[in-house]
């Protein structure tokens, strides 16, 4: 499922100011491709997560995922879409801290009403090399552990659209190296359009293309660049 | 489905903050349950006894003797079959070993009681078939304790009225009592046939003569009620089943079991703000969690669902452990009550009651939560990427979210009270009160925050900034600590002021009252207290009548078949059922005054056209609703007379000086038929009994009060009330408690990494312990001496302007409720501060929280 982003403004009120953090972006990805976004603190990158993960609404624009318009759907219907379509994977990982890392894989298959929710959350888990940690809590895991679980919730239910927010910005960086390592096999494997925000060069050197948000505007960064 | 499953592995997994909420809403419901297990075990007994207690079917009565034709008419209209009792009731005096005593005489004939029975000390048990030794000679039979009282024997010879009687037995439990009434007035029952020789009834004497009935099995007693009242004319007799009469019967303890339970909703109220709090931090806790899901394709409205879900759920479960601590309760608050009433209570909790917790708990944590679970929505979860920030707490600005859970107490105290005017004067009380405490307790947080002090140690002027900046948690504390300690300072602020009052005016109190004087023995009794020189005694006169009309509106009797009433419903009922008694003066005595409308205009002219001035005492005009300028039609045994109100007078009802509701214009109602009241001055005991002893032998028919004896008994009564509301405020304490420790708690979970900083930074455990006690300690001491400050004014507001008495400091209970509460408030915050205060710092900076 491809991604199509155009002319997509977002502002936001400081008391009587209205300040633009998005400014008429416009890009695309296709489907299978890894993107990456990089841009300074507050160049509007978790913003653009946001409306591409259907959590906040756009002033103007479009953001289309597949054939879909995500901010053309009201609250229910955005909810159901990234339920089904969009995994996110946070720079905190968020996960569920009372849940074990099976518990927390099966929820999303859980929430929207799936079938073999047990097996699949195992095998999921089992790809990420996680089989050992499976009735595992969060406090009893390692960063890496964590990002891997919480890469598994994001991709359990076989999501169109990977978001991923500095997967690897709370890990060192060999554990962030081995986890990027993996989460890239498993979208590769599964053909998902991902979206991956991040400050390490390194890593977006990684994927196939880089687009650099500056002032609420994006530019692609062509390779000879570097 | 998933909403459900979701809220119940929430609390599961976070036990600590369930265990405090549910512990937090059980001890706000042990005082509810208490309560109703005290109401539903009196109701149960009037239920199953309603008979026993008016000792027939159906009572027809009135404040004078029947009539012939009135008699007629009544056997007339009872069904074939019917069996009927006569029984004159009034107080009177006895007179026995150089003692005399007032006491309730019921002559009765020997058909009494048509059911329940009279158990005697002999063991012997009498119901209404049963032949009796009363009848046929002189004897009596009284109440046990005018054994002790008076040291009466069986076989003693005691004088009443015009009678020598013989006492033949002592009852021990009469099933027709259902208030004990501190032995004000103990009963005897006598021959009815003796009445006349007694001369204990004459004209104008205060009695009620009742024509008992027991009905043939099935007769309907309802609908011949009603027929009564269509027949028989005269509005002031009145007609009662025995559900109808037990209903009233029992209104003393209804009136106090109401009470009690508006303070009970007192201690619901502080724990529903402790569970408010507590939820607040489990929202704030699990806002991450509630993002995450909404990430996961959980709506918004879902992650609602299920912060109402789980509040619910809280609420329900915590039903279980209050009825275990109710079990416990019980049997001390049952000890405590079991002297106010003639029958032991048992109380139980019935499954309506449990019913009732349920839905109350569930419905009342639901809405008081109400507030922060809507707030969930309005978090994005886009909270979650790394540039923004989660916010720590949940806190909201809309206090229209407020409304349901005002309206919820307020419904609550209306039912509970059974009156809307008492449900809404409490509910408006408690929020001026909750306003109050908000105001004082923001004034406290400004002073400390701008406390400086060159010489004060660091941590405690940072630990009192803190304070200062955490609003919520702190106006928490200040809310139930200070309310909970105005509960338990204000009824001993009240009964001490009433003491100190009663003693102060002790030379001004009558000594005794004297009722039922009549017409010609005023001048000998002027000459009988002559040589006890006891100055002018002023007499006052009592003429019985009954409204028929105001501004031309007839005032007739209300015929309620209707089981549940208000509390200004039976009061208007009743007002409307029984005469009133009239009285005419040309002053007003010292213990009243006008506060609206002008003074009598002299003696009134019987040949003028004008109406005949009335004063009304203030509250019985609010009750009846008469205003000055009102047109009122009165009956005068017989006599129409009409009047109109020039003003609204205040009485110092505390003063125990004769005075009435309403009075008419001297010159009005002189020549009508009365009789007399007078209050004799303070005298010495010795001499006070003397002349007692004197009068009851001189004048067998005047009633006599001796008012040091009543109020001594009525304050002892009044003690055993207060116990038990003691009891209920108690529990508000220990809710307080419950919020204090989930305070202090929750504020050093939050504070770990400061805390655990401060320890980096060189600050040695005592220095800590210090930050953290000062902090609470300092809130707990300011809660309670404003829970104070607000008992000191609403106590004196209370006497002041509404029981016009003069309020008195007292000290003493307050210093122990300071030091009771703070003493149990350091054990609190050391129990809440110990776990984080011994934790290694490095192991929390370094860990993710």
């Amino acid at each position: 499922m491809s991604l199509r982003v155009e002319h997509l403004s977002k502002e936001y009120a400081q008391g009587e100011a209205k300040v633009a953090v998005l400014r008429d972006l416009s890009f695309s990805v296709a489907k299978g491709e890894i993107v990456a976004v990089v841009g300074e603190s507050g160049s509007g990158k978790s913003t653009l997560l946001s409306l591409l993960a259907g959590l906040d609404s756009a002033n103007e624009g479009q953001i289309i995922v597949g054939d879909t318009d995500l901010l053309q759907l009201n609250e229910k219907q955005v909810t159901a879409f990234r339920a089904s379509n969009i995994g996110i994977v946070f720079q905190q990982y968020h996960l569920v801290d009372h849940l074990t890392s099976l518990e927390n894989v099966m929820l999303p298959l859980e929430i929207t009403k799936q079938s073999n929710i047990r097996s699949r959350a195992v095998a999921v888990l089992e790809e990420l090399g996680l089989s050992h940690r499976l009735t595992h809590f969060p406090t009893q895991l390692s960063g890496g552990e964590c990002q891997r679980v919480a890469i598994a919730r994001a991709i359990v239910s076989e999501p169109k659209l990977l978001l991923a927010d500095e997967p690897s910005g709370n890990l060192d960086t060999q554990t962030g190296e081995k986890v990027m390592s993996v989460l890239f096999d498993v979208v590769r494997k599964h053909q998902i359009t991902t979206v991956l925000v991040t400050h390490s060069e390194s890593l977006a050197r990684k994927c196939q293309r880089e687009l650099f948000l500056d002032q609420g505007q994006l530019r692609e960064i062509s390779r000879r660049e570097r | 489905m998933f909403a459900l499953r979701w809220a119940i592995k929430g609390l599961v997994r976070t036990p600590g903050i369930s265990a405090f909420f549910i512990a937090n809403f059980a001890l706000g419901l042990v005082g509810f349950l208490c309560v109703e297990a005290y109401k539903d075990s009196i109701s149960e007994h009037l239920t199953a006894n309603a008979k026993q207690i008016l000792a027939a079917d159906l009572s027809v009565s009135v404040r004078r003797e029947f009539s012939d034709s009135e008699r007629a008419l009544v056997r007339e209209t009872l069904p074939p079959g019917s069996e009927v009792s006569e029984v004159y009731d009034f107080f009177s005096m006895i007179f026995f070993n150089d003692q005399s005593r007032l006491i309730l005489v019921k002559a009765v004939d020997s058909s009494y009681p048509l059911y329940g029975q009279l158990e005697m000390s002999s063991k012997k048990v009498v119901a209404g078939g049963d032949s009796k030794d009363l009848f046929g000679s002189p004897k009596i039979w009284a109440y046990a304790e005018l054994q002790e009282q008076m040291g009466m024997q069986i076989g003693s010879t005691l004088k009443l009225g015009n009678l020598d009687l013989t006492v033949s037995e002592f009852i021990e439990k009469d099933a027709s009592q259902t208030f004990r009434a501190a032995n004000l007035a103990p009963r005897v029952f006598i021959d009815r046939s003796l009445l006349k020789a007694s001369g204990l009834i004459q004209v104008g004497s205060t009695f009620t003569h009742s024509l008992l009935v027991r009905l043939p099995a099935g007769a309907p007693s309802a609908d011949l009620r009603s027929q009564l009242f269509s027949k028989l004319p005269d509005p002031a007799i009145q007609v009662d089943t025995s559900e109808t009469a037990s209903e009233d019967s029992a209104r003393q303890l209804k009136l106090f079991s109401d009470y009690l339970s508006l303070v009970s909703i007192v201690a619901l109220f502080l724990a529903s703000i402790g569970a408010s709090y507590l939820f607040r931090l489990f929202l704030s806790k699990k806002l991450k969690e509630m993002a995450v899901l909404r990430c996961l394709g959980v709506s918004a409205n879902e992650t609602i669902q299920i912060a109402l879900l789980q509040t619910l759920i809280l609420g329900a479960v915590s039903v279980f452990p209050a009825l275990i601590l109710a079990r416990a309760f019980i049997p001390v608050f049952a000890s405590l009550l079991n002297n106010i009433t003639p029958f032991s209570i048992n109380p139980g909790i019935s499954g309506a009651s449990i019913a009732i917790s349920f839905a109350l708990a569930s419905i009342g944590s639901l809405l008081i939560c109400l507030p922060f679970a809507i707030k969930v929505r309005d978090f994005s979860p886009a909270f979650l990427f790394s540039e923004f920030r989660l916010p720590s707490t949940v806190d909201f600005t809309n206090w229209s979210l407020m409304l349901p859970a005002f309206f919820f107490f307020w419904g609550l105290a209306i039912v509970q009270s059974r009156s809307m005017n008492v449900g809404t004067v409490f509910v408006l009380v408690l929020l001026g009160f909750v306003m109050m405490l908000t105001v004082l307790g923001l004034a406290l947080m400004n002073l400390m925050g701008r406390w400086k002090s060159s010489t004060a140690k660091w941590n405690l002027r940072y630990s009192l900034k803190g304070a200062a900046r955490r609003k919520s948690s702190t106006l928490s504390v200040v809310i139930t600590l200070g309310l909970a300690s105005m509960l338990l300072n204000i009824l001993p602020q009240l009964k001490v002021s009433l003491q100190k009052e009663f003693a102060t005016d002790q030379a001004n109190l009558p000594s005794l009252f004297l009722f039922d004087i009549q017409e010609e023995q005023k001048d000998a009794l002027l000459k009988t207290l002559k040589p006890h020189e006891i100055g002018d005694l002023t007499m006052y006169p009592l003429v019985r009548s009954r409204v028929l009309a105001i501004n031309g509106q007839p005032y007739e009797r209300v015929v309620t078949r209707d089981t549940v009433l208000t509390r200004e419903e039976e009061q208007e009922a009743r007002s409307r059922n029984r005469g009133v008694n009239l009285s005419y003066r040309d002053h007003l005595s010292s213990s009243e005054s006008i506060v609206e409308g002008r003074d009598f205009s002299g003696a009134h002219d019987l040949n003028s056209p004008k109406p005949v001035e009335i004063s009304v005492e203030v509250r019985y005009a609010e009750r009846v609703g008469l205003k000055i300028g009102d047109k009122v039609d009165f009956d005068i045994q017989g006599v129409p007379l009409s009047g109109q109100v020039i003003n609204l007078r205040q009485v110092k009802w505390a003063s125990f000086q004769p005075n009435f509701f309403i009075l008419l214009q001297p010159g009005s109602i002189d020549d009508a038929p009365k009789t007399y009241i007078a209050a004799v001055p303070q005298m010495l005991h010795g001499r006070k009994l003397f002349l007692q002893k004197e009068l009851v032998k001189a004048y067998p028919n005047i009633s006599i009060i001796d008012l040091a004896r009543t109020t001594e008994d009525v304050l002892k009564l009044a003690d055993r009330f207060r116990w038990s509301l003691e009891l209920m405020a108690v529990l508000g304490v220990l809710s307080g408690m419950v919020v204090l420790y989930s305070v202090v708690r929750t504020q050093i979970w939050l504070r770990r990494r400061e805390l655990n900083l401060l320890k980096v930074l060189g600050a040695k455990l005592e220095e800590l312990t210090v930050y953290v006690m000062a902090e609470f300690l300092v809130l707990a001491v300011g809660s309670v001496l404003l829970g104070i400050l607000v008992s000191f004014l609403i106590s004196f507001a209370l006497l002041r302007f509404v029981f016009n008495l003069a309020w008195h400091f007292d000290w003493i209970w307050p210093l122990f409720s300071v030091i009771g509460i703070l003493g149990i408030g350091c054990v609190v915050i050391w129990l809440g501060s110990r776990k984080v205060m011994r934790e290694r710092p490095m192991s929390i900076l370094r860990s993710e929280l």
